[in-house]
């Protein structure tokens, strides 16, 4: 208590000089708790949406060519096998899905015709792969994928969009539009001949189920479709069989607890004993066209952030406890003949450097109570500001205030370290000043 | 030699006091450091944005009967009438209807699958069984005898070839599109293993009577003698000719295509600059030509050099819907299915798309088109690049006004320190300026290391901001620049310690213990 009383006293000998130096180690602080915040954050943020369950990657019956793009084989090489393959053959996989695009953009409803942004084929793993939560109605089956059951998954949003709610969706029919015949000799015959050819090439999708919408982050990382259909479903029914190698080219994996490189190696092992060494694979994480930039992007940008801001953070902390040390050069200046007949009188120099500490650790303390303070207030405005430099997050996803108390513990104690270490410098070398010496001063 | 004594007198005051000294360095350094990449990064970030921004494609407007799914906010949107196709004459009509636009012009991604194409065995067989003559191309079967439709799914026509590899897409004849032979004909699809369903009507074969059908010539048409490209495939584009001005491209070699010949429907070719010279082996494609899905392109002309993704790619004139409706028989959905327009200033972009869905809605009516600006994506990607600058700009700032109030405190402290020394100097017959000169070296000394130690971490912090956008990487000119800046701060905040030490009278200070 002695001690802090005489350090408030130092301090408000200069109370300009005092009230600079702790706000400018405050702000550091602040900075550095706010950095450590956000960047802890966003990670969990990415663990939370895009690692929940696992590591989802794309393996595809496929090759990179030159300029990076996705090149499918042919004649295609998997077949219905593939997943099991890989789900026995992959080390943690838990669970596979065909995953295959569809030229369907445009759905006919009572409403009227909607351009739907996405639309994928998938097996009956595909919502336990991405982790998608079914709201109501029932998933795609085994049954319906092996039968090309028309049964369309909606995404919560679309469902509203399409026919109100998630509840009045389910049963609902959805249709292809025909393809647009154009054909001269009248109206009559031409209406004809759609008619004949409609059931045949577009039959309705009925919806049986609605699934929790993903992400924005998700949905854009892993490409996740807004309508849901069995992969079998997408091709002509009659086709199924002899199209199997395409329905099977793409297979999302689930897998728990392994790198990409690693699941890659055991990916191209299990189809290698499956369909021979000369089986085309490539594996990548990201979306069934091959791309990744959405996943890499939320990723790296989560990553260098949090690097660059922590260490600037780190900057701030470590420049504005330059002013402990200018406090404690003075004080120590001004305190060289006291320190030596302290001495003189029996006065340890453990004793001499344990006060000094104490008092840089005191008024880094001051200075680390600002810098929280500084945090929790600018927390909300801070966030405001970053948020949108990560494509696909809002402020709501990172729930409240983004300050943790680890991040505030962490950044009271590379205060406390960084300024105790700053402030006790300076006592050194009165200590080493011989006691004569320094009386005479 | 007087320089030389301050100087060493500086470097010795400063080795008096390693650990202070280094301190102070390192203050420096970090925010010299700090400083120096956030004024590269605030650099190359403002001409990043503005090249991006000052592209041509990102002055244009986009009306289109689809979204561009990757932009769609919501899952869903309804949609106008199917069979809507916008061509050449609403670019016209929109034209006059907004005074900001500058260009008008058809864009679609495509592409050209070069060489004689093996036509589907059972549309060989059929076409040869009816007219005694080899069948054209898959997409442009029929004859008097026996009528094929060959349809395809309604959004193929969209994606086109340059998606082919995407999502292992399978090409149309193996896709969901279905090959129906309505005379009644077993038709086997292109892997010649699977019958596909087949359907018999006399109506449908009287609809598609040999009076609609005259002009469809179902001959091959063979691949030009001569030199053969060494591409298989070219991506492209259809366009009218307005788009090279509207992108600011020119001819180098040959001409560009004009109105007449997207009227005529021409199958002409401009190439790119780089296409231009890799298509045939000899580097020389003017006025040859390429067989690409049954037609003859003749090779007009070839683009000057963009350093963009236009050298690599093949531009054709867009075809008219009406075209493509009397050769295909079948139309399918998305043809011309976009316009583009640019206008005179990015600053109208708002203004001119109101007055365009204006118009589009009075003529098609509500929600019939998309219309999208390019712009706007871009604009965002900027403005996160700004929001990232503004971060590290102000805490680097921060760091830098915080080291020099520091150094300032510091260097205070030290001149009060060394009263004595300075009263000596004084007493021994130094000027006030050599005086001042021996306490500011001090300073430039210390910023002098500190800000060289700053340039590294100013490599490392461009390095990893390059990481995350891609772009501010150390710039010779901007590092000098943010180190000079720093440095002369720091420098400026000693002015006032060294000469309260040079003012010292040398009586005072002497008399001072």
């Amino acid at each position: 208590m002695r001690t802090l009383r005489s350090v408030l006293g130092s301090l408000a000998r200069s109370p300009f000089k005092s009230s600079i130096t702790l706000a400018t180690v405050g702000l550091g602080v602040g900075v550095l708790i706010f950095a450590l915040s956000i960047s802890t954050a966003f990670n969990r943020l990415i663990a939370e949406n895009l690692e929940r369950n696992g590591r989802v990657v794309m393996v595809a019956n496929a090759r990179w060519d030159e300029a990076g793009a996705l090149e499918s084989v042919k004649p295609f090489q998997f077949d219905g096998r593939a997943p099991d393959a890989l789900l026995h053959g992959v080390v943690g996989a838990r669970a596979a899905s065909p995953v295959t695009a569809t030229s369907w953009t445009d759905f006919d409803t009572q409403q009227g015709t909607y351009q739907i942004r996405s639309v994928l084929g998938v097996g009956e793993s595909y919502l336990d792969v991405m982790g998608l939560d079914l709201v109501i109605g029932s998933p795609i089956t085994a049954a319906a994928m092996a039968a090309g059951e028309r049964h369309a998954l909606l995404s919560a949003t679309l469902a509203e969009i399409l026919f109100g709610s998630p509840v009045e969706a389910v049963g609902q029919t959805v249709r292809p539009p025909m393809p647009d015949v154009s054909i001269q000799g009248g109206e009559e015959l031409q209406g004809a001949v759609v008619a004949m050819l409609r059931d045949l090439l577009s039959p309705p999708i009925t919806v049986g189920g609605v699934f929790a919408d993903p992400s924005e982050l998700q949905r854009r990382a892993y490409g996740i479709a807004d309508m849901l259909v069995p992969a079998t479903a997408t091709v002509p029914g009659q086709a199924v069989d002899f199209m199997e190698g395409f329905l099977m080219s793409h297979i999302a994996l689930l897998v728990d607890g392994s790198g990409l490189d690693t699941i890659e190696s055991q990916a191209r092992a299990a189809l290698a004993q499956q369909y021979g060494d000369d089986v085309a694979v490539v594996v990548w994480e990201g979306q069934p066209s091959g791309g990744s930039a959405d996943l890499e992007e939320a990723r790296s940008t989560v990553r260098t952030f949090s690097l660059v801001v922590n260490l600037l953070g780190f900057v701030l902390l470590v420049t504005g406890c330059v002013g402990i040390l200018s406090i404690m050069l003075v004080e120590v200046l001004g305190r060289t003949r006291q320190i030596a007949i302290a001495r003189a009188f029996g006065a340890t120099k453990g004793a001499m450097l344990r006060e000094f500490v104490a008092r840089s650790l005191i008024m880094v303390g001051l200075a680390a109570v600002i810098g929280v303070a500084l945090s929790l207030f600018l927390s909300d405005p801070l966030t405001d500001l970053v948020v949108p430099i990560f494509r696909g997050v809002t402020q709501a996803d990172l729930g409240g205030s983004v300050i943790s108390p680890a991040a505030m513990l962490l950044g009271i104690a590379a205060a406390l370290g960084v300024g105790g270490l700053m402030g006790v410098l300076p006592v050194f070398s009165a200590l080493a000043t011989p006691i004569a010496e320094g009386i005479r001063d | 030699m007087i320089l030389r004594e301050d100087l060493r007198m500086s470097v010795r005051a400063l080795l008096g006091r390693p650990a202070e000294s280094l301190l102070l360095s390192l203050g420096v350094a970090l925010a010299v450091g700090a400083t120096a990449a956030g004024v590269t990064l605030a650099g190359t970030t403002r001409a990043h944005s503005e090249a991006l921004l000052a592209s041509p494609r990102y002055r244009e407007i986009v009306v289109s009967t689809r979204a561009e799914t990757s932009t769609m906010a919501l899952p869903a949107r309804m949609r106008g009438p199917a069979d809507l196709v916008l061509g050449v004459d609403d670019l016209e009509r929109a034209r006059s209807v907004a005074p900001s636009i500058q260009h008008a012009y058809l864009s679609n991604p495509t592409g050209f699958l070069l060489g004689e194409i093996p036509l589907p065995s059972g549309l060989a067989k059929s076409a040869a069984g009816a007219a005694g003559a080899p069948a054209a191309s898959a997409r442009t079967a029929g004859t008097a005898g026996s009528v094929q439709v060959f349809v395809m799914p309604a959004a193929s026509a969209t994606s086109g070839p340059a998606d082919a590899t995407k999502l292992g897409s399978v090409s149309q004849a193996e896709s969901a599109g279905a090959a129906i032979d309505v005379a009644g004909t077993a038709l086997t699809a292109d892997t010649g293993t699977k019958e596909l369903p087949a359907v018999s009507d006399d109506g449908v074969k009287q609809l598609l009577s040999a009076k609609d059908l005259a002009g469809f010539s179902p001959s091959l048409v063979s691949a030009p003698d001569g030199p053969q490209p060494q591409l298989e495939y070219l991506h492209g584009m259809e366009v009218t000719p307005e788009f090279f001005a509207a992108r600011g491209l020119t001819a180098a070699a040959g001409s560009l295509f004009a109105d007449a010949d997207v009227r005529r429907g021409e199958p002409v070719l401009v190439l790119g600059s780089q296409l231009g010279a890799t298509l045939f082996e000899d580097g020389s494609a003017l006025d040859r030509q390429v067989l690409s899905m049954n037609r003859l392109y003749r090779i007009v002309g070839v683009l000057a050099p963009t350093g963009t993704e236009v050298d690599e790619h093949a531009f054709a004139p867009a075809p008219q819907a009406a075209d493509r409706i009397k050769e295909f028989a079948i139309k399918t959905a998305g043809t011309n299915t976009s316009l583009r327009f640019t206008v005179t200033d990015p600053a109208h972009l708002d203004e001119a798309r109101a007055q365009l869905a204006g118009h589009f809605a009075a003529g098609y009516g509500e929600g019939a088109v998309s219309i999208g600006i390019p712009r706007a994506e871009a604009q965002s990607t900027a403005d996160r690049y700004r929001r990232l600058v503004t971060i590290i700009l102000f805490l680097a700032l921060s760091a830098l006004t915080i080291a020099a109030v520091n150094m300032t405190n510091i260097f205070y402290g030290r001149a009060v320190r060394r009263q004595r020394s300075a009263g000596i100097l004084k007493a021994v017959g130094a000027s006030m300026p050599q005086v001042f000169a021996v306490f500011f070296l001090e300073a430039l000394i210390v910023g002098a290391v500190g800000g060289a130690a700053g340039l590294g971490l100013a490599a490392l912090l461009s390095r990893l901001i390059e990481q995350t956008i891609g772009f501010g990487a150390l710039h010779a000119g901007l590092v000098i620049g943010g180190v000079a800046a720093a440095w002369t701060l720091v420098a400026a905040c000693n002015v006032l310690p060294a000469a309260a030490a040079a003012r010292i009278p040398a009586a005072d200070a002497i008399r001072y213990e």
